[in-house]
Formats: structure tokens, sequence, C-alpha cells
């Protein structure tokens, strides 16, 4: 079931790049000099070329390898993009998306010949659209299709025949479709030399629901149509169908992988072809002899599942094994399948939602103030109720969004195991608040950044077991996810006991890369946001993980998106450790009223530490100065009237100081007054508003005035640039 | 679809009249069980089934099938064309094994296959 889940997230991720990778293919080729895109269309084929390498997909990696050599040296600008390009590169996407559902409902992954041929093909075209470039195809399928070649002369059965192997969905009648019917069909295409009607699966008579199919049937078919045209006739029972098609003397291989497949026991299947004579006698003793094989066991296990397994179980386990089988006709259907799983809902549409149940919440305490005004106790009641069930909408609303960030981490536990075998490391993975609560909006996004931390943490962070008792370290290896909340954020810590980061090659490659001066001295921090810069990577060897340089900067725009903040704290020897910041960007959040001037400003009360009184002495003695003394501790503060230019006369002077918090940054704000705690629906400020500085959004009181929400990390940043300018003068 | 059964003797027969499709062999699976029970021997005479889909072709190979497990007598008769034509393509000639009545003048119309002699009859 764990497995499934990530398969899931990989098949739904893998669908969404082949999204944007497509879509920035369309932007190319209206404007070829567009580097956004080409840097997209890389990313895309890298991350899938990396996820799939962490399942051990390598048809898709073998794939995606070739077309990331030729989208580099496009990236690098060692030619220019011409409408050739852009359909051959539209091509390889589409049957990367064939081979990324080929694998959706399986688990033992293969790629049919068929496919890898045409897989080539298209490498083949991408290469030719660039004469005297010359891309190295991988070995591996070179190899199996020679394979193939040789295994066509000899393993050819002797069989003149099309064989057409049925096998239904239960529905399939109930979708009116009749099966019957298409054989009919069949008929008057060519000559049906001979057909076996398989009823195994028809339960008894008691049990049988006679809207369902249970039949299959294989059929000799003598015709001189081609493959699409044989396929053709069964297009539209494709999707309740699972519909397998073997050409006249096709290799044994084909029917031993189909008899694999079919619902219907080995032998049971041995009889049904030798007696219809599809595969002779001598072929069969091949066939049985390769059963042999290590596959054997395999075979037995499905097998014997089947037989124990009920009617329906049989059923459905062949048709997910079946999915892979013909892929060309469901691998779009497939995914969507998949996808139709989780409802996808646009975020602004919850956003939305939440809009108007804030806005909800709001009328209803007023008319709850009204009806209390007016006496009238039913309507008093009746408002009290609607209060109630308007509260339990609201938090249902807020549910939606707030998933755990346990959900996501499942699936890194798996590529850690497999990632670490891979390379032979020991690692011990743990995940330290699973339960964490956060948006679901937020985690979707920091999935990615998170994995290409944990895998660069797998391969150039954690030694193998050798490397870390010369070190004195034990073998093991520890990686760790640590998330938890922080005030009104969410930090989540990824940690390995590693090598730590290796300052001087870092720089040495920033320099190379021209991101560093060789003659300035840097601080470790800024060597070590040197990683995010795009195109450095210092890892020596690329590998089908990491190490193309591309990772990290995603990592840090994906953060930046999020709003959110990265810092690295690492030591040579001891270990690295990633600490990433986000807002919880929750459009309802817990607010402290204050009033400036004459104005409401709302902030958020996470941030709020406290709230102090300061003595008009300390105010008027330091006219200039921008800090008080926290039980001996200096605090830099703001005077919010001066920073929002507010007129002054006939006011008192401010004594309020309200002590607020964004990580490890502590700052005041010097306020009029002070009003209290109050629910506030965030509304995102308009277009014109954007760069506003200090303000990150507004609410709606319930007097109806509006109310202005402080951007808390701004004003402390600006706090603290008001602190350093205080020093220089001194 | 209209479904009338009588005894003969010892055998009960069950005559058929119409379309047996996905609408109406839901009606013919449960008229086959209870005569099933009262009865060891039933023959079903098709004479009047002017189509049949796959949905009734199955329910004809359920009651087969109960027929062979539960050692019952089970005849299909007078089978009609759509009947024939179905079977015929379908390859289930010898899997029913019942006599079939074609006029010589027709029998070019169907192939005639036999299909495979090992039906599996129980699972």
């Amino acid at each position: 079931m764990k497995l499934d889940a990530v398969k899931q997230t990989f098949i739904v991720e893998c669908s969404e790049l082949l999204g944007d990778m497509e879509s920035a293919l369309l932007v190319l080729e209206k404007n070829p000099k567009d580097n956004n895109s080409i840097n997209a269309v890389f990313r895309a084929a890298h991350t899938i070329k990396g996820s799939s390498g962490m399942f051990g997909y390598s048809g898709i990696v073998e794939f995606t390898h070739v077309m990331e050599n030729f989208l580099e040296k496009l990236r690098q600008g060692k030619f220019e993009v011409n409408s050739d390009m852009i359909a051959a590169l539209l091509g390889c996407g589409d049957h990367l998306s064939k081979l990324v559902s080929l694998f959706t409902n399986s688990d033992n992954y293969k790629i049919d010949d068929a496919t890898v041929m045409r897989g080539n093909q298209l490498l083949e075209s991408l290469t030719k659209t660039q004469p005297g470039m010359e891309l190295k195809m991988p070995d591996k399928k070179a190899v199996v299709t020679s394979n193939n070649t040789q295994s066509q002369e000899r393993n050819g059965v002797s069989n003149p025949y099309w064989h057409i192997s049925l096998r239904f969905k239960k529905d399939v009648l109930r979708h009116g479709l009749d099966p019957a019917s298409f054989i009919n069909y069949l008929a008057e295409k060519g000559e049906i030399v001979n057909v076996a009607t398989i009823a195994d699966a028809v339960p008894d008579l008691e049990k049988l629901d006679a809207e369902e199919c249970f039949l299959g049937f294989e059929i000799s078919f003598k015709s001189e149509s081609s493959l699409d045209e044989i396929a053709n006739i069964f297009e539209f029972i494709a999707d309740d169908a699972y519909i397998t098609i073997i050409e006249p003397c096709g290799e044994v291989e084909k029917y031993q992988e189909l008899i694999t497949h079919l619902p219907e026991s080995t032998e049971r299947m041995f009889e049904v072809f030798s007696e219809m004579n599809v595969v002779t006698k001598s072929e069969l003793g091949e066939l049985t002899q390769k059963k042999s094989s290590p596959e054997e066991s395999k075979v037995v296990v499905a097998e014997k599942i089947t037989k124990e397994g009920s009617m329906d179980d049989s059923h459905e386990e062949f048709f997910s094994k079946r999915e892979e089988q013909t892929p060309d006709e469901k691998a779009s259907r497939t995914v969507a399948d998949t996808a139709a799983k989780f409802i996808r809902i646009e975020a602004q549409k919850l956003d939305n939602l939440i809009n108007l149940v804030g806005e909800l919440v709001i009328n209803v305490a007023k008319v709850r103030q009204l009806s209390e005004i007016n006496g009238d106790k039913e309507i008093i009641e009746a408002s009290l109720t609607m209060g109630r069930l308007v509260e339990e909408v609201r938090d249902s609303a807020m549910n939606i969004r707030m998933v755990q960030i346990g959900e996501s981490f499942k699936k890194f536990e798996r590529v850690v195991r497999d990632l670490s075998r891979q390379m032979g490391k020991q690692i011990d993975f743990k995940v330290i608040g699973a339960e964490t609560e956060l948006d679901k909006t937020v985690v979707e996004k920091i999935n990615d950044p998170l994995m290409h931390l944990i895998r660069n943490s797998i391969d150039h962070g954690i030694g193998t077991p050798e490397e870390r008792q010369k070190r004195g370290k034990k073998p093991v290896g520890t990686l760790e996810v640590n998330a938890f909340h922080d005030t009104g954020n969410i930090v989540i810590e990824i940690s390995d006991d590693g090598e730590g980061l290796n300052k001087e090659k870092i720089l040495k490659k920033a320099i190379e890369a021209k991101l560093a001066r060789p003659s300035t001295s840097y601080t470790d921090d800024e060597i070590f946001s040197f990683i995010f810069e795009p195109g450095l990577s210092t890892a020596e060897k690329i590998t089908d993980v990491s190490g193309r340089g591309v990772g990290m900067d995603v990592v840090r725009r994906n953060i930046e998106a999020l709003r959110g903040t990265i810092d690295i704290k690492s030591e040579a020897g001891v270990g690295t450790t990633m600490r990433i910041s986000l807002p919880l960007t929750l459009a309802i959040i817990d607010g402290f009223l204050v009033e400036i001037g004459s104005v409401a400003y709302v902030i958020p009360l996470d941030m709020v530490l406290e709230c102090i009184n300061i003595s008009e002495e300390d105010e008027i003695s330091k006219e200039t100065g921008n800090f008080v003394n926290l039980r001996g501790e200096v605090l830099p503060y703001l005077r919010m009237r001066d920073f929002f230019n507010v007129d002054l006369t006939n006011k008192k002077i401010q004594d309020n100081i309200i002590v607020v918090r964004y990580g490890v940054h502590k700052a005041g704000l010097l306020v009029d007054r002070l009003i209290g705690e109050y629910q506030t629906v965030i509304k995102p400020l308009g277009k014109i508003f954007e760069n506003l500085h200090g303000i990150s959004g507004a609410t709606i009181l319930g007097d109806g005035n509006v109310a202005l929400i402080l951007d808390i990390p701004k004003l402390i940043k600006h706090a603290a640039e008001l602190e350093n300018v205080d020093m220089k003068k001194e | 679809m209209d479904i009338e059964t009588t005894k003969t003797g010892d055998v009960c027969v069950i005559s058929l009249k119409g379309d047996l499709n996905i609408y109406s062999s839901p009606a013919l699976c449960e008229e086959l069980k209870s005569i099933f029970e009262k009865c060891a021997k039933v023959a079903l005479d098709l004479a009047g089934v002017s189509e049949m889909d796959t949905s009734g072709l199955q329910c004809l190979l359920a009651a087969k099938k109960y027929s062979f497990k539960n050692q019952k007598a089970f005849k299909i008769i007078n089978h009609s064309p759509a009947i024939i034509k179905m079977i015929d393509l379908l390859g289930l000639i010898g899997y029913f094994g019942d006599k079939i009545k074609i006029p010589a003048d027709e029998r070019s119309k169907y192939s005639l296959k036999y299909g495979i002699k090992k039906q599996r009859v129980v699972i």
C-alpha cells in the first residue's frame, strides 16, 4: 500500500512535469530564444530522470538521459531551437508520458520492444534535427534490440495467423458494448480460423450477474491487415477490454508473456493454445522450459493468488496486471484514472471559499449583535445556532487545506531505502513531527525541494560505511527530517551526519562559474549560498540521482515562491542541516489588533511575544534612538507612527511596545493603542499594492472598517537595518 | 422477452420469445435457476429468439456449466438462426453439443467451427 502511494505521487508529479514541459516547448516554439523555457524543459526531463532512477525504472532513465544530454547542449547554447526540434521534443514528451503510464498498475515494470523501438526512433529524429550532433544512444537498448532481431529469426512460432486475445472488464456490457458484435465485425474483416471462448470465469448460475461480463476469447485470425487496422476494429471497446494482438509467426516470448498475464492458469492456456494450434507441442516444450527460469516463482505465486482469491479478486488482479500489456491504447487513460482518485482543486477556488466563509463569520456576528439589541428570544436562539454552524463550516473549510506533512514524507522513506542500497550506503532515516499540519498547497510545493535535499544528502553527504569508519563514525549514517511549528511558521529541517559541505570545493566551483571573485574573502554563509546558484555542482561524476547542478536553484526558487527561507548549517566532517522555514499562509489567522494614529492594524498573534510599556523618559530621552532596554537585552524598535507618517498633533505620546519575533530575530513595534485579539480573514491586496512596504494584506473588521495586516518579517528586517545604521554611526 | 415453462413428462421446457439480451437475460437466469431446482432435465427452446448478445450467451454458458456440475441434463433445442450464428461465431457448437438443424441450402452461411473440445467444466 505504501508503495502504491509513492507511485501515485510519482505519476501525478510526472504528468505535471510533462505538462510543464509541453507548455514550455510551446512557448519556445513561438520564442526560440526564451532561456527560461529551455531551462524548464531541461528541469522536467532532469527531474523525471531523477525520480525514475530512484524507482529503478531504467527504461525511463535511459530515454530521458539522452534527452537530457541533448537539452543540456541546447541550454549551453551550442545550437539553436528550430521547429523540427520542438516537434521531436514534443514527441519525446508524449513517449515519456507513455513510459510513465506503463508502470502505473504493474509491479514488474517491462517495456515491450515496440515501445523501445519507438523511443529510439524519437531520439534519432531528435538527433537528426542537428546535423553533426552526435548523441550516445543508450547501450543497453542497442543490445536489447539486436537480441530481438535475432530472436525473431529463431523464436517465431509456426502459427501463420494473427493471434488476438481478448478479456473484458466486468462493466463492458453495462457500458452498452457487446463483445460478440466486435468479433462479428472482425469476421467481416478477415477469416476467423479458430476461436476459443474462455468461459472459465463465468460464475455459477446462482451467483451470475447477467449484466457483468466474464468471458474471454482467444482468436486465430487470418488477414492481410496491418496491426493498426486490426487494433482499430477494437478501438471502441479498448477502454473496457484488455486486448493483446500478436502478429503471425510472433515470438514465443510474446505468447509466454501473454500466458503469464492471463487470469487463467498456465496449464489451462497451454491446453487451449495447443488445441487451437496457436503454438505447437514442440514450441510449447520450449515455452515450458523457459518457465523454469527464475521467472517461474513469480508465475506460481500469481497463480496461487488467482486460485485462492475470490472470483472478483482474480479478475481485478488480472486487470491490473494487464494494464501494461496494451500500453498504447491505455496510456493516457491510465494516467487519468490514477489522477481521478484525488480531487485537485485550484487553490484560488479554495481561497475564494475561505474568503466567503470569513465574511459569513463577520456577518453572523453582526446578526447576533442586532438580535440581542432586538431582544426577541427566538431570533437570538436562531442566530446562536447559525453562529455555531458557521463556525463549523469555517473549520471544515480550513481543514480541506490542512494535511499532515507526514503524508508526503512517506515517499521519502522508500526513496532513501532504495537509493542507499543502490549506492551501497547504510542510512537510518528518521522522521520527526510527521503529524505537523500544513496547508496543502504548501505541502505540494515543498515536496520537490525536500526530495532534492534528501537526494543530495544521500548522494553527497553521507558516505559509504567504509568511508565513515575511516573517519571514526559509526557505519550507519543518519538522515533526519524534522517538522515543527515555530511562531506562525513551519520549519522543516533535513539533517545528515555526513561529510558536511566542502567549502573550498564550492568556492573553487563558484569561481570557475564566475559567481565569486578569487580575491574576495567570503563568510561561510556566503559560500554555502553559492550552492543555490544555477549550474553549480560539486559532484565529480554525474549520476542518475544528482549532480547536474540544477537541483539547488530549483529548491531555492520553490521555497522563495512560498515566501519561505532556507538556511544551511554545515560543519566539515560532522554533518549538514538544511533549515526551511515557511509561513503557514493560512487565509484565517489569529490576529492582534492595534491602533496607530487612528487606523487599526493587525499583527499575526503567533509572532507576538509580549507587550511592554515604556516610560515617557525612556522615550523622550532618546529622541532619535531606536533601542529599548528589555530586561537587560537591547531591543531595536520601530516607531510605527513615523513608519507610516501619521500626523502627531493632538496625540499623546506612544508608550506601548509590542515585541514580535520572526525566526531568531526580535524587534519592538511602538503603537498607540492595544485593542486585543481578533480573528482575521486575510484578504490579499490587489496588484497595485503588491509592493507596499510593511503591509502584507488587509482584513475587514466587524464594524465594516478595513484593517491592514502588518508584514512583520519585513518590519523586523527594517528595524535590523536601522540598528545597523545606528551602529555604524557610532 | 417472454418466458414460458411447460412440463412434458420429466422434462421441463423453457421457451423464449423475443430478444435475449442484457435486459432480458437476468430474467432467464432467474428462471433457469428455479427450474433447475425442481427439474432434472431441462430443455431450452430458442426457436423464438430473434437476437442474442454476449450477456444472453453468458447465461446459456452458465446454465451449461451448472448442468455439468450438478449432473442435470440441459439441452438447447430449436436454435433460431441468431443463436446458431452466435455459437458458431464463437466456436461453441462443440461445447453445447446439441443437435442443430440447419437446412442444407443455408449451411454455407456458417463456418460450423467446432471450437475447442476442452472447455473447462468446473473451475
